[in-house]
């Protein structure tokens, strides 16, 4: 008698009604959804800014030598460059020295009297290389535009750099 | 009967958790989401920094170009550079790069004191350099600006 009533009792008391189970249901699926969703935001988020990072990197690795390189030139070997069409070719006269920047199979390859490095990192491609020279009879200037893109899984990031300086050895 | 009550949790006492856990995750978002913004910040910036210097490059070409048609430039006047494949001149009319930029430069009258330094043109006994010219460069883009300031002086036709 004692144990019947008990699990009367049990079976009034405990356990949930279908209303709650839908509530408690319903608020489970939409905070895993939106869990979920976070999450794939967030590590979308990453990857661009790891690419970006990358992309920046590279930009800046490849702006500095060259706008270096280019402040402290004599000269354009305008018939070993190629100007404005991409991907372009930058030859520079510097004393006896020849420094070259040209684009193959998407890498960026700088070559000092000869000697071939590679600039940019093979993760990264070269879209684009663009220089436009200018001359006033008094100095000559240079101008770079630079188009990098990166791609990890199914996320590309493109960047465009633009850069240019004077030649201070072509003060005449 | 008491312990069977207790069991469980209530509606409220799954809100109060809930809600707990959601102000902790909107936390997190929005610092990551400030992270982030500021990281995209850096990358702008990087690229106007360079498009910057190259406006204070061109306006040096365009002084040695002729430093009698640069100095005509007026001052306090905001100019903007045409820049063309193979010539490089000062206009009038914006010109917006890579759609997200606009690069102006604005020319100031230089003055110097009795020592030849440069000062502010309301020091006393300040006076015009007129072969001088303060060059500044600005890069905006969304709200934000990078400045670039440099003293071009008349080198070549003296």
């Amino acid at each position: 008698m004692l144990y019947h009533s008990q699990k009367n009792t049990m079976h009034t008391s405990v356990g949930f009604t279908l209303i709650e189970m839908l509530v408690y249901m319903s608020l489970l699926i939409i905070i895993s959804g939106v869990g979920v969703l976070m999450l794939i935001s967030l590590s979308d988020s990453f990857q661009h800014q790891k690419l970006d990072q990358l992309l920046l990197r590279n930009g800046s690795v490849v702006l500095e030598r060259m706008l270096s390189d280019i402040r402290n030139a004599q000269d354009v070997d305008a018939f070993y460059s190629t100007f404005v069409s991409t991907p372009g070719v930058l030859t520079l006269l510097s004393g006896t020295s020849t420094t070259a920047y040209t684009v193959s199979g998407g890498t960026l390859f700088l070559s000092v009297d000869g000697v071939q490095t590679q600039v940019t990192d093979n993760t990264i491609s070269v879209e684009e290389l663009r220089f436009y020279s200018y001359d006033n009879l008094e100095t000559e200037m240079v101008r770079v535009q630079l188009q990098l893109s990166a791609t990890r899984g199914s996320s590309t990031r493109t960047r465009i750099f633009n850069a240019g300086a004077v030649l201070r050895g072509s003060y005449e | 009967m008491k312990r069977l009550r207790t069991q469980g949790v209530t509606i409220v006492e799954v809100i109060i958790g809930i809600s707990i856990f959601a102000l902790v995750a909107i936390f997190v978002m929005q610092t990551l989401a400030v992270y982030f913004a500021n990281a995209n910040v850096t990358q702008q910036k990087v690229r106007a920094v360079y498009l910057a210097e190259e406006g204070q490059e061109v306006m040096r070409y365009l002084r040695d170009s002729d430093w009698n048609t640069f100095s005509d430039l007026a001052f306090d006047t905001i100019y903007y550079l045409d820049v063309a494949t193979t010539t490089l001149a000062t206009t009038s009319v914006p010109q917006i790069i890579d759609n997200t930029y606009t690069r102006s430069v604005v020319l100031h009258q230089a003055y110097r004191n009795s020592d030849d330094d440069l000062v502010a043109s309301t020091t006393a006994g300040a006076s015009v350099d007129s072969g001088s010219r303060i060059v500044i460069t600005n890069v905006e883009w969304a709200g934000n600006t990078v400045s670039l300031e440099a003293l071009l002086a008349n080198i070549f036709n003296i």
